[in-house]
């Protein structure tokens, strides 16, 4: 205990005290009169407009983005681990976007969905009308884009690292038996590889939150309606210093992050105990 | 087990992202403009004085420079009020006494060739005085010229070249006082002395100098003159003297700016204490002012290559300056004096703050409102030899001139602390808020205010949301504060969003027991806006009622119109008509947002519609404006008033107070004036009220009456016409929004305009009558009907659709379009902000 004191310090410090200052102050008025209101802030921000359009285009983000995210970056992995020619080189190229700052990121998808950017001088060009990808629907296909971008490759890494650890014995038996290629994916990489699905949801889904820096210096305090996510929402009030929304906004998203971690943590446990017990 | 500590550690990093903060475009938002944090100034002082004042000093004081403290006197270089008579005097702080140590009296009659004398600089020591005494006088060869043949016409020729006088302007000049002396006893002029003195100004000046040393009794020790040694000879040259000093060895230090056409150097010269010529120095980067330093080495103050000052010794063998600076770098703009060894003393708009060598920051040593005085009076200070600090105070009451000096006692800062603290916090202390905070502490014992400010004093706009986040987040996190006083126009919204968060009392109990104000009197409409649900949050000090004006026969006489209108309107008067002047889109967009806000938003529901025609005709309308204003371009304001009479220009802009501004545009017109008013959606006259000074009280506060007592010190109330006068002055257009106020602007502006006088608008004659009932009436009508402030958009609403609006204005996207993406921004923003 003594040795781990230090770390359990500095945990307490950092996350667990503050922890318990965000679930305070979504139990106050505001932070000038801190008069307890018991769960009215919880109502007043489960059917605030603005929170639960954040949270839908939240939502739909990482149900369209996290699971090309996973899938795409299983895919490359796979090809990766094949005998391609450069592939050295190509699973650094694809590490690159991580190094990237945000700020560069922002720049130049800027200058290729902007309304005078490429795409749309493209399309001009071709006599048909440009698209407002940031102040329209459209905004989600960019928001994608460059999460997939930005994604992609870490994840590749990962799966790499996964596929690698697969017997290979277990595949070379599988042949001898007769097992095609997709019965050896199903039945023995996929399940090999499981353990790290899990693992890159919910790092994807994570990454999925803090797409908000690149929406943020695209679009600004309050972008388009489809743009706007749950971090604006948090943002914003933070600036305007309601911080009792700004909490109570944070529990709710912890709590769905929560379930949402147990039920990925049961579907590793039915996909891959058996796994783990070897 | 496991799971369920992973779980809680991803709800605990999860809730981490919360507070991710706001990120700040600007980086380089952390400083304003002088280089100051613009967080919060609310730093303790080190330590506490009492004040001790000398009050009633001589004339020569008032009008004096070069104020130095020495021993235990204020020496000074003082004038009469005629300027006649120059001096350099010495006021005991002992004896509270002055002594003349030496006097020039120069005869205003004095021919230019008489020779006649100024004092420029000096030095004293504890025995003697050193200055510079600089004889002028017009070449004597002036006096061979014959201007005897000169007559009225050659006079009046050379004002009408020369200064671009007109007859009657020449005819009024002459008769003034200043030519009193050449006028005849029949009523003539002497011409030819009166074209001699116009030739002695194109004259070349014979220029003498002199060091003179004397006693402290004023018995003369040394004269030496020294004309050829400093002045560089060079034709064209002229010679400023700047400053002197002694050292301890009693050598004489010059400091002047020799320049001419070709350069502009800064020089020192030494003489020892014989006035015999030693070292000297020169450079061409600005030197202020020496320091006597407690070694008794002389130092200079100039500035490096980034533009920060630095103090540098100063070698009177070598005739260098110290290549190290001492000190660092710091702003010594309003003095520095050398405290110890190794320590200065240096002064700001906070206080005095003690500099130590070697240390990078300075700590403040002591604030101005501890001691309640005024840090925009402090004009000079210094250290008295028993190490006292003393301050010389320059400032107006009653438009006079006043001086005095403030000796500094140190004593136990628990008898600042021992008193109820108030405190206030302002984005900027302004001088008559500091004025009135030093007043109220005077006169209370019990109480003493301390400021919070957040130095925004207007320049850094592009940054001013992030004073506001700075002032917002000490409010919450602050809770000491027991006033809040902002002075800008953009405050409105943010004392509204006060208010809404609870940080506000109801001042309207306050309201109904001053005695200094009847609460019935108080014009409700503009009362009406500083409420939130039903209390009154804040206060104004004075505001401003501001609006269009249009000629009758184009507009109408009612109040108020829609951008449809006006683009007619200005449409039939031709192509190359414009609406108003000086006003950009943004500006007509801000302003008739502020007047239509309730009628695209409501704020209860949190729900929104700008996407309609109303909405797409407002930008429409502003599109006509330009995008900036190119002052530089003449023609863009040339020849107005001829242009508004023709109505090319279709409105002038005002405060409608203004009855110049009425009276002109009538005139031009040769039509009545109607206050039209921005164009705008609703029911509403098109003008809008500017606060000028918001005080609130916080619900931290916890003597809220004494807090309420500073607030009302701030509010002007005349009694009558003559201390409407007092208060006000007789032009100004700001107003507190009580009717009887309003009834004694009338008056005194009435007053202005007792008989008919001619103003002029270009080549436009404008006779100025007397106000009309009618033009009262009117004035009052506007006034009593204004509802929408200026500034009343929040920020967030009116930046989405400036943004939105230039996609429009550069023709990328159609004003429906606009409306469509505008309406969906501003919708997330009224809802989150519910």
């Amino acid at each position: 205990m003594a040795f781990l004191s230090p770390s359990v310090l500095g945990v307490a410090i950092f996350f667990v005290l503050p922890l318990f200052v965000v679930i305070y102050f979504s139990f106050v008025d505001n932070p000038i009169s801190k008069q307890y209101v018991g769960f009215d802030n919880y109502v007043n921000v489960a059917t605030n407009m603005a929170f639960n359009m954040a949270a839908k285009n939240t939502f739909i983000f990482s149900v369209i983005a996290v699971p090309l995210a996973v899938v795409l970056g299983l895919l490359l992995a796979l090809l990766l681990s094949t005998d391609l020619p450069l592939h050295s080189f190509l699973r650094s190229s694809y590490l690159t976007p991580l190094m990237v700052p945000s700020a560069s990121v922002v720049l130049v998808f800027t200058v290729i969905f902007s309304y005078n950017g490429v795409i749309n001088k493209f399309l001009q060009a071709q006599e048909k009308d440009p698209i407002d990808f940031f102040k329209s629907s459209a905004g989600l296909i960019v928001i994608v884009t460059i999460f997939l971008w930005k994604n992609l490759g870490y994840n590749m890494i990962l799966y790499l690292a996964a596929l690698g650890s697969i017997p290979a014995d277990l595949i070379d038996a599988a042949k001898l038996d007769g097992a095609g290629k997709w019965k050896i994916f199903c039945e023995i990489k996929l399940r090999y590889v499981a353990p790290m699905i899990v693992f890159t949801t919910i790092f994807s889904l994570i990454n999925s939150f803090k797409i908000f820096r690149e929406v943020y210096l695209l679009t600004g305090d309050y972008p388009f309606e489809t743009l706007y996510m749950l971090q604006h929402y948090m943002n914003n009030t933070f600036s305007s210093g309601d911080y009792q929304k700004l909490s109570t906004a944070a529990v709710l998203m912890c709590i769905v992050m929560c379930i949402i971690t147990v039920v990925l943590f049961k579907l590793e446990d039915k996909y891959a105990s058996d796994l783990e017990a070897e | 087990m496991k799971k369920t500590l992973c779980l809680l550690l991803a709800a605990i990093m999860m809730l981490s992202l919360a507070a991710c903060g706001k990120k700040n475009k600007d980086n380089n938002s952390s400083n304003s403009a002088d280089g100051s944090n613009n967080a919060s100034v609310a730093i303790e002082a080190e330590h506490y004085f009492e004040p001790e004042y000398y009050e009633n000093m001589p004339e020569e004081m008032v009008n004096s420079s070069s104020q130095k403290f020495y021993g235990q006197s204020m020496y000074y270089i003082g004038n009469n009020d005629e300027y006649t008579t120059t001096g350099i005097y010495e006021y005991s702080l002992e004896n509270k006494s002055v002594k003349t140590l030496a006097e020039i009296y120069n005869d205003p009659s004095a021919d230019p060739t008489d020779e006649k004398g100024n004092i420029e600089q000096y030095a004293v020591s504890d025995d003697k005085v050193v200055y510079v005494y600089r004889t002028y006088q017009t070449d004597p060869a002036l006096n061979d010229m014959d201007f005897s043949a000169t007559t009225e016409a050659d006079v009046y020729n050379y004002f009408i070249n020369n200064w671009g006088y007109d007859t009657e302007m020449v005819k009024s000049e002459l008769d003034s006082e200043y030519y009193s002396s050449y006028k005849n006893a029949d009523g003539t002029f002497d011409y030819p002395g009166i074209y001699r003195k116009f030739a002695a100004s194109d004259f070349p000046i014979i220029e003498k100098y002199y060091i003179i040393e004397k006693d402290l009794n004023g018995n003369e020790i040394l004269t030496s003159e020294l004309s050829d040694i400093m002045v560089d000879q060079i034709e064209g040259s002229y010679c400023r003297i700047l400053d002197m000093a002694l050292d301890s060895s009693e050598n004489i230090y010059l400091l002047y700016n020799s320049y001419g056409n070709e350069y502009d150097d800064y020089c020192i010269k030494v003489f020892d204490k014989d006035g015999n010529p030693g070292a000297e120095y020169r450079q061409q980067e600005y030197i202020e002012k020496f320091y006597k330093l407690t070694d008794g080495k002389i130092a200079i103050a100039d500035y490096n290559d980034a533009g920060n000052s630095e103090l540098r010794v100063f070698d009177a063998q070598t005739g260098t300056v110290s290549e190290e600076a001492m000190y660092g770098e710091t702003y010594f703009s309003y003095g520095v004096v050398p405290f110890d060894t190794n320590k200065l003393l240096t002064m700001d708009s906070v206080g005095l703050n003690l500099v130590t060598d070697g240390e990078k920051e300075s700590k403040l040593y002591m604030k101005w409102l501890d001691s309640n005085i005024l840090g925009g009076n402090v004009y000079t200070f210094g250290l008295l030899d028993d190490g006292r600090v003393a301050l010389y105070l320059n400032h107006f009451v009653n438009d006079k001139s006043v001086s005095e000096i403030v000796v500094l006692n140190e004593t136990d800062k628990e008898k600042l602390l021992s008193k109820t603290q108030i405190r206030v916090a302002t984005l900027y202390l302004n001088a008559d808020f500091e004025q009135a905070i030093v007043d109220f502490n005077k006169k209370n014992n019990d109480y003493h205010i301390d400021v919070v400010s957040f130095n925004y004093n207007g320049d850094d706009y592009d940054n001013y949301n992030t004073y506001m986040d700075n002032f917002l987040l000490s409010l919450a996190t602050d809770n000491t504060i027991d006033i809040i006083a902002l002075n800008d126009s953009s405050a409105y919204n943010h004392v509204i969003n006060f208010a809404q968060k609870g940080l506000l009392i109801d001042l309207n109990p306050f309201i109904e027991k001053d005695s200094k104000i009847d609460s019935a009197d108080l014009v409700e409409n503009l009362m009406d806006p500083l409420k939130y649900d039903g209390k009154q949050v804040a206060m104004p000090s004075e505001l401003i009622v501001s609006t269009l004006i249009g000629k009758k026969s184009d507009v109408g006489d009612k109040m108020g119109w829609d951008p449809k209108t006006a683009t007619e309107i200005l449409k039939s008067k031709g192509d190359d008509a414009i609406f108003m002047l000086y006003t950009t889109r943004d500006e007509i967009l801000e302003r008739s947002m502020a007047l239509a806000y309730n009628t695209f938003v409501n704020v209860e529901k949190g729900s929104c519609d700008f996407d309609n025609d109303t909405f797409i005709q407002a930008l429409e309308f502003s599109k006509t404006f330009p995008e900036e204003i190119n002052w530089e371009d003449e023609s863009y304001s040339a020849n107005e008033p001829e242009r508004v009479s023709k109505g090319k220009i279709l409105t002038g802009s005002l405060t409608v107070s203004d009855f110049d501004v009425i009276q002109q545009y009538q005139t031009v017109w040769n039509d009545e004036a109607t206050y039209i008013g921005y164009p705008s959606a609703g029911d509403n006259n098109g003008a809008l009220i500017w606060y000028e000074g918001l005080y609130g009280i916080t619900k931290n506060c916890e003597d809220p009456e004494a807090a309420w007592s500073l607030i009302s010190s701030m509010i002007k109330i005349p009694k009558d016409k003559a201390e409407y006068r007092d208060m006000y002055g007789v032009y100004n257009f700001y107003i507190f929004p009580s009717k009887k106020c309003i009834d004694l602007y009338l008056e005194v502006a009435s007053e202005n305009y007792t008989e008919d006088y001619t103003n002029y608008w270009d080549s436009f004659e404008i006779p100025m009558k007397p106000l009309t009932e009618d033009m009262k009436q009117k004035y009052k009508d506007c006034v009593f009907g204004t509802t929408a402030v200026a500034g009343s958009v929040p920020k967030g609403v009116m930046d989405i659709i400036k943004e939105e609006a230039s996609s429009y204005y550069s023709g990328q996207k159609s004003a429906e379009e606009v409306a469509k993406i505008v309406q969906s921004r501003v919708k997330i923003y009224l809802s989150e902000t519910r």
